[in-house]
């Protein structure tokens, strides 16, 4: 039976290992951040923290900072807590632009599972050794990523279906066909 | 001969008004309103309006709420299974044009994919809105000519 940590404690056992890949540890209205800028180890920290008591992913988001953030457009949020330390802690790990992929954490937390896809779905950020990573939300076919930023409001490409739709109606309207 | 296909389109029309059979198809909270308008206080039922579950028994289809693109190729198959002869109510703004949700995923006005007889605004209208409108079509219905046998019959091609 390990022994119960306080969040110092925790905080300060991460540091000792990860101190190179983590740039800032902070609290925003008493809930503790950490911002990794190396994604690497995200799956090893992960992995640590469940192994430490970390049993409850309670979310898993992701975060377009286009225009704030020039080196690291995208952030992924790892909301976790520990039943057994009464520790909440949260993870946000930096995606650079130009390469938006990241470890998945399916293996660890199965609830992970349809939140990366949602995440693939919605900002395209791919989730390497996801076991089904495809869109969860939006048709299969459809193009570009929505929650993105730079996502236009209505884009002048609409999916193929419905095309095909609105062309059989325009063509019984003409012909008189109800 | 006139006078009596005249006469005979009088009956049809009489009574296909008096029977309007809507397909459910709710979409977001009209349909509430329309469950609304189906039920006890508002009671539908006396003008004849009865709610099929199923398109193949209905003559009418209500599209209620909003409709995206993925949901769009399933409104098309289900009018495609109602038969001859259907019309269809557009209720709510969103069903009419879009609404407020004037996004990437929202189809700007049912009417690209299905003819649409009676626009219902409102959002969402209320069950006095949705009878207005079903009497509106109780109405059209009453003043169509030739509608039916060989007359209405048209040949698709597709």
């Amino acid at each position: 039976m390990m022994s119960i940590l306080t969040q110092n404690q925790l905080l300060e056992k991460i540091q000792n290992i990860w101190r190179d890949s983590i740039s800032e540890i902070g609290e925003f209205r008493g809930q503790t951040y950490i911002i990794i800028i190396n994604k690497h180890i995200l799956k090893d920290l992960v992995k640590f923290l469940k192994e430490i008591g970390f049993n409850h992913l309670q979310t898993l988001t992701a975060v377009d900072y286009i225009n704030l953030d020039k080196t690291f457009r995208f952030e992924v949020v790892y909301q976790l807590y520990s039943l057994f330390h009464k520790i909440s802690l949260r993870l946000r790990v930096k995606i650079p632009e130009n390469e938006p992929i990241v470890d998945s954490i399916t293996e660890l937390f199965p609830s992970a599972n349809f939140l990366e896809r949602e995440i693939y779905d919605l900002f395209g950020i791919e989730f390497r050794g996801h076991p089904n990573l495809k869109r969860i939300l939006l048709p299969e076919s459809w193009k570009g990523y929505p929650l993105r930023k730079d996502y236009p409001l209505e884009p002048e490409e609409k999916p193929e279906e419905f095309l095909d739709l609105k062309a059989l109606n325009e063509r019984l309207k003409i012909d008189g066909i109800k | 001969m006139e006078l009596i296909l005249g006469k005979l389109d009088d009956l049809i029309n009489w009574a296909r008004s008096g029977s309007i059979w809507p397909v459910t198809f709710g979409l977001a909270c009209c349909a509430i309103e329309m469950m609304a308008a189906g039920a006890s206080r508002n009671d539908l039922d006396r003008f004849g309006i009865i709610f099929r579950a199923s398109p193949r028994q209905a003559d009418c289809l209500i599209v209620a709420g909003t409709l995206t693109y993925k949901m769009a190729p399933i409104l098309r198959r289900v009018y495609d299974q109602m038969s001859y002869p259907r019309w269809v109510i557009a209720m709510g703004s969103c069903a009419c044009t879009g609404g407020v949700f004037r996004t990437y995923a929202t189809v700007q006005g049912v009417d690209q994919i299905v003819p649409v007889d009676i626009y219902v605004p409102g959002c969402p209208p209320r069950p006095e809105a949705l009878i207005e409108g079903l009497l509106e079509l109780r109405k059209k219905i009453r003043e169509e000519k030739r509608n039916w046998g060989p007359y209405a019959r048209k040949e698709i091609k597709l």
